[in-house]
């Protein structure tokens, strides 16, 4: 055997080092890449969490608005004819102001068969008002029991 | 130098060459890995926000179903105080021309009838002004009315 010459000697060291430099770099770019996957997985266990509570809250919701929906139905007969209900009375108010109106100057210039006309022009409108009311006030006691549970 | 310190740097270089490979070639999996880790986080997050999203509209609804019923129950209950106060007001207005009538046939003349012209042109006025007010009620309470079933069917 042949004895290393001095030449030889550095080129092993050189290539040691060079050796040792990437040896020391794979071992550094490994534990950065299991750093990443941590916190990758570290990720994905948060997203997966996040999910599944949104999906409690949005269930949650959806229910919500699924009961609220339903209370309003349930009282959609009601909704549906207090509209022009409310329109009659008004309707109504207007010609009992126009009777009343008649009434009042009749009875003010003294004309007694003017203001008796009126009033019982007035008279008449009575049991319509009477029934539109009492309507009105039943439905409108119904929406508000139902509508208050979800105000 | 000795031959077997140049033979151990040798050895030393192989194993540090092997480390140096190996080391890699792991962190090249892990790498991958990693990737699929987050390609895999994406749809995750993707669904979160749809699902805030989701969240979102059903918490506007509620909300609107919320006022339209607050509403509604608040537009009836005016509704039905202007309604009590044109009746006071119409029944105010005939006691007046009833009392104009009376005197009139009483004592015959017109000039009696004439000293409530001041009440009665008050109690028309105020007639007009709460009969104004059931007609806006009602306005109001079919504006609620339409506004929640809106919300409702919606």
């Amino acid at each position: 055997m042949v004895e290393p010459t001095r030449s030889s000697l550095v080129r092993r060291r050189v290539a040691f080092g060079v050796a040792l430099l990437f040896a020391l770099l794979g071992v550094a770019f490994l534990v950065w890449t299991i750093s990443q996957h941590q916190d990758a997985r570290d990720d994905l266990a948060d997203a997966r969490v996040q999910l599944a509570n949104q999906r409690a809250v949005t269930s949650k919701d959806a229910k919500s608005v699924q009961h609220a929906r339903t209370v309003v139905m349930t009282v959609h007969d009601q909704l549906a004819a207090l509209d022009p209900g409310s329109g009659t009375l008004a309707d109504l108010d207007e010609k009992d102001l126009i009777a009343v109106r008649a009434a009042v100057q009749a009875g003010l210039a003294g004309t007694l068969a003017d203001y008796n006309t009126a009033v019982d022009q007035r008279a008449s409108l009575d049991p319509q008002h009477d029934a539109t009311v009492e309507q009105l006030r039943q439905q409108a006691n119904v929406v508000i029991t139902v509508l208050d549970g979800i105000s | 130098m000795t031959r077997s310190h140049g033979t151990a740097l040798f050895v030393s270089t192989m194993i540090l060459v092997v480390i140096a490979l190996g080391t890699a070639g792991a962190a090249l999996v892990v790498h991958h890995d990693t990737d699929d880790l987050r390609a895999r986080v994406k749809p995750v997050h993707r669904e979160v926000r749809h699902l805030i999203a989701a969240e979102a509209d059903a918490e506007r609804r509620l909300r609107l179903l919320g006022t339209g019923a607050r509403t509604t129950t608040e537009a009836l209950a005016a509704l039905f105080a202007a309604e009590q106060s044109q009746v006071d007001a119409s029944n105010h207005a005939v006691d007046v021309a009833n009392q104009a009538v009376d005197q009139f046939n009483n004592a015959r003349s017109a000039d009696l009838a004439t000293a409530f012209q001041g009440a009665g042109d008050a109690a028309l006025t105020d007639l007009e002004a709460k009969t104004a007010a059931v007609r806006a009620a009602a306005d109001a309470t079919r504006s609620a009315l339409a506004g929640l079933q809106v919300a409702a069917s919606g």
